[in-house]
């Protein structure tokens, strides 16, 4: 291992210095982002499947979507994804106190798509919108069930990544806050935030694919 | 990497052109989506998304100042994605309409 600068943090002991442990850090989470990628993208071929092979079921069961707390609920999760940026570049600065609460607003924020999620799945309740349930079901037609499966599995999905999110940035929120951890680990926010701006990244793709398109 | 501090005003500025710009962005698709505009309405939607996706990637998940290598493995990735549209599209595009179930 190589002599470390002065101020530099002290880097694992495979690695020259701390910005090669930087960049080995940074291409692992785009490892794992790409992976996620082509996850997501299976279910995105599916809803354009379904919409070439049944458009008129789809279109049925897409008027039924409450895209106004989709459009809430990405406002929601851009604003969180600037939260992250700033609780990264207070990272970089060395700003534990901003970076603590912006890491704080940015969890608070994924609660709260959350809930209005959570919201937007009770009211599809009440209008008999969930095929998987044993209830009558409101749309006639087998392929707006279809439709509306692969709404709830793209959105629990995405749901659940944002669960993990917004559990790992909480924790980093207190790790974040015990003093001399930004100055030993100053890549963790980074590197949460990567996961988290991926997120938002695949929320634009499913807001317009779900509900905007079949609308 | 050493030891500074004060967070630069710059990435702040751009970060909050970025959230005004995904923010229009979103205005403009949900307008395209709720007005009565017919089916080719599809086609700017999906583009517009397209381009907030790249937003994000580019800036904010900062793409653009990342080592070659890195995004190597970014393009990568949405070169699989495209194989994956490919291929299946392929069967779905070229179904006869008396063959769809």
């Amino acid at each position: 291992m190589s002599a470390v600068a002065p101020g530099e943090p002290v880097p694992l002991e495979h690695f020259e210095s701390y910005a090669e442990q930087r960049s080995a850090s940074v291409l692992g989470m785009w490892v794992f982002l790409v992976n996620e990628l082509l996850l997501f993208a299976g279910l995105f071929m599916t809803a354009l499947a379904l919409r070439l092979l049944h458009p008129e079921a789809v279109l049925a069961a897409g008027e039924h979507l409450k895209w106004w707390l989709g459009a809430l609920n990405t406002v929601v999760l851009v604003t969180s994804s600037l939260t992250m940026t700033f609780a990264i570049e207070a990272a970089r600065s060395f700003e534990r106190r901003t970076a603590v609460l912006c890491l704080a607003l940015t969890a608070g924020l994924g609660a709260l798509f959350l809930g209005i999620k959570g919201l937007e799945y009770y009211l599809e309740y009440e209008e008999h919108l969930m095929p998987f349930l044993d209830r009558p079901f409101a749309l006639p037609d087998a392929a707006s069930r279809l439709y509306m499966n692969l709404y709830f599995v793209a959105t629990g999905l995405h749901g659940l990544h944002l669960l993990i999110g917004v559990g790992l940035v909480l924790g980093l929120a207190l790790r974040v806050s015990r003093p001399g951890f930004l100055e030993a680990k100053p890549t963790h926010v980074e590197i949460t935030g990567l996961y988290w701006h991926f997120i938002d990244f695949i929320w634009m793709l499913l807001f317009a694919t779900l509900y905007l398109v079949n609308r | 990497m050493s030891i500074r501090s004060g967070l630069r005003a710059s990435s702040l500025t751009e970060a909050l052109v970025v959230y005004a710009a995904l923010l229009a962005l979103l205005a403009v698709n949900v307008v395209l989506a709720i007005l009565p505009l017919g089916g080719w309405r599809v086609v700017p939607i999906i583009g517009i998304a397209l381009l907030q996706a790249g937003i994000i990637l580019w800036f904010t998940m900062e793409i653009r100042g990342q080592p070659a290598l890195v995004r190597l493995f970014s393009l990568l990735g949405f070169f699989f994605v495209l194989v994956l549209f490919g291929l299946a599209s392929m069967d779905y595009l070229t179904r006869s309409s008396a063959m769809a179930y």
